[in-house]
């Protein structure tokens, strides 16, 4: 169970010449909730997406299951992808193709499944997720609640040991949130799965992460259980968790002078 | 207000940051669009999509259903739909090419060569030119503009993220699709050419359908026919291939889609320009 399933090392990466990731190294275990949280623009998508193998860094390497995803073929990074999932923070879900078909689209392509077998997993999942009565629309036609719904559906039809999340809870309303929630919970207690998930949710994080990774400025200020991080008593590390929860309070404190015209 | 203070200053560094990838988007944005970087750019492309050709051979149990069915969007788009614009366009040359034709031929009783005229101008050069452009007009902008928009939405990340290659979903289907559509739309653009001629021929000289295409299929020789095939078939790649290119060439940003769209209208004139040249040279010299 304490098995890595995900290994990083020494990872950098700059962009203009500055230093945007700098030498990060964490070992994430097998059947955990991991979370990266740092102040804003603190690199902590674009680790996530180095992870999944999305983004190639500067230097240093990822395993996923033992493997060098980052000098492994393309052909078999691709066969890797299909046991991920990866939820975006705006969805990402393909624009021309219906909610059914985006879910569905996964299956299609990686699995040589009859049309009907394909139907009773995706109606599975639907309704798992009461997305039943939007299956024909197309994302434009979503709230972003909804769509951040239906990308998770996406990413859980294949049966994934390993899920990314971009801010799943962050910028939907408080149902679509709790919908969320409500799904990530099962995830988060089932061993086979394993989650490393980017959030700025503090309450999300305290509630229900088993490991935080804290970043500041590009560097991994600290990783641990999230009793280790919440407890420290280190002055930086509370300086950098007042940072965040600052930052949720400036923004609802400008969308409060925006709507009351007192900015 | 203290709050926002320091929550400014932290930001200060990203700042920083931000304004140095300007500077940096901005040289490299000036070296990708200097020749050198261009041929660098898409000659490492053109090799990852040769490779995309060879895997897309390979069995993919599932993947061929959604391509062909991606391709057969991409027939029905570039092909289907541009028969009315293409029957337009070709009547009107047909007809334009006789009524120039007949304002000198008489002066040397020339009019017999109406049918070679024909074949040289309209098959050989301007079926596989004018069919490309109006290709380039309505399908070229669009697949730069929709794969464009899907990099700027991070739908192409999340192909990627889901074990969907890219270019075996998005870009092959279209090389493939719209290839078939322009090899078939230069055969409809000289049917309709020669029949614009025809009318025209018919209201100036009081012709008759069948001498007057007795007279076209005595000057085709095949070889007209296989060079008119063979542009069809090399600007249908290249059109598919530079509007490909540019779109993926967009990063982040949704102001850059319309920047992209119109360098591959003039890559892909270009390319045909050049392509056409070459061939012609090749094959009459």
């Amino acid at each position: 169970m304490n098995d890595t399933i995900l290994k990083i090392n020494n990872v950098s990466i700059s962009f203009g010449g500055e230093k945007f990731l700098d030498s990060i190294s964490m070992s994430i275990p097998q059947g955990r909730l991991v979370t990266i949280t740092g102040p804003s623009g603190c690199g902590k998508s674009t680790l996530l997406k180095i992870a999944a193998g999305l983004i190639p860094p500067d230097t240093g390497t990822v395993y996923i299951d033992g493997v060098d995803i980052f000098n492994a073929s393309r052909g078999s990074l691709f066969e890797m992808r299909k046991e991920f999932g990866f939820v975006f923070q705006d969805a990402a879900l393909i624009s021309n193709l219906t909610v059914f078909n985006n879910i569905a689209l996964p299956l299609r392509y990686h699995f040589n499944l009859k049309k009907e077998e394909v139907e009773k997993r995706v109606y599975t999942v639907l309704e798992n997720f009461d997305l039943r009565e939007i299956e024909d629309q197309l994302p434009a036609h979503l709230s972003m609640g909804q769509r951040k719904l239906a990308g998770l559906a996406r990413a859980l039809v294949v049966s994934p040991k390993l899920i990314f999340f971009d801010e799943p809870v962050t910028g939907i309303d408080a149902i679509h949130r709790q919908k969320m929630i409500d799904k990530l919970i099962p995830l988060r207690d089932d061993p086979d799965i394993t989650l490393i998930m980017v959030s700025h949710n503090l309450d999300f994080i305290k509630a229900y992460a088993d490991h935080i990774a804290l970043l500041y400025a590009g560097k991994l200020f600290a990783y641990g259980r999230r009793d280790e991080i919440l407890r420290s008593s280190d002055p930086i590390l509370q300086k950098i968790m007042s940072i965040i929860v600052d930052e949720e309070a400036l923004i609802a404190e400008e969308v409060l002078g925006l709507l009351t015209g007192n900015e | 207000m203290s709050r926002k203070k320091a929550f400014l200053q932290q930001h200060q560094t990203i700042r920083q940051i931000d304004r140095n990838s300007v500077i940096d988007i901005t040289i490299s944005y000036i070296y990708n669009y200097s020749m050198a970087g261009y041929f660098e750019s898409f000659g490492g492309w053109f090799l990852s999509k040769v490779q995309s050709i060879i895997d897309f051979c390979a069995y993919k149990p599932g993947g061929y259903r959604i391509n062909l069915n991606v391709l057969f969007k991409q027939v029905l788009f570039t092909g289907v739909d541009a028969l009315p614009l293409i029957a337009i366009v070709a009547l009107a040359i047909g007809g334009i090419s006789i009524i120039q034709s007949l304002t000198f031929l008489p002066r040397f009783g020339g009019e017999s060569f109406i049918g070679n005229i024909l074949i040289t101008v309209i098959v050989r050069e301007l079926g596989p030119l004018l069919t490309g452009f109006i290709v380039i007009g309505r399908s070229g902008t669009a697949i730069t503009t929709e794969i464009g928009n899907m990099a700027v939405s991070h739908e192409i990340e999340a192909l990627e993220s889901m074990g969907i290659d890219p270019i075996r979903y998005i870009v092959l289907p279209r090389i493939f699709g719209m290839t078939a559509s322009l090899v078939s739309l230069n055969i409809y653009f000289d049917i309709f050419a020669i029949l614009g001629g025809f009318l025209v021929s018919k209201l100036v000289l009081v012709t008759s359908f069948i001498p007057f295409l007795q007279r076209i299929l005595e000057s085709v020789v095949l070889s007209d026919l296989t060079i008119s095939l063979l542009k069809g078939f090399i600007f249908g790649i290249l059109i598919s291939l530079t509007s490909s290119y540019r779109g993926f060439s967009v990063k982040t940003s949704s102001t850059e889609v319309p920047q992209m769209t119109t360098k591959g209208v003039v890559d892909a004139i270009t390319a045909l320009f050049l392509a056409d040249g070459l061939i012609t040279f090749i094959y009459y010299f």
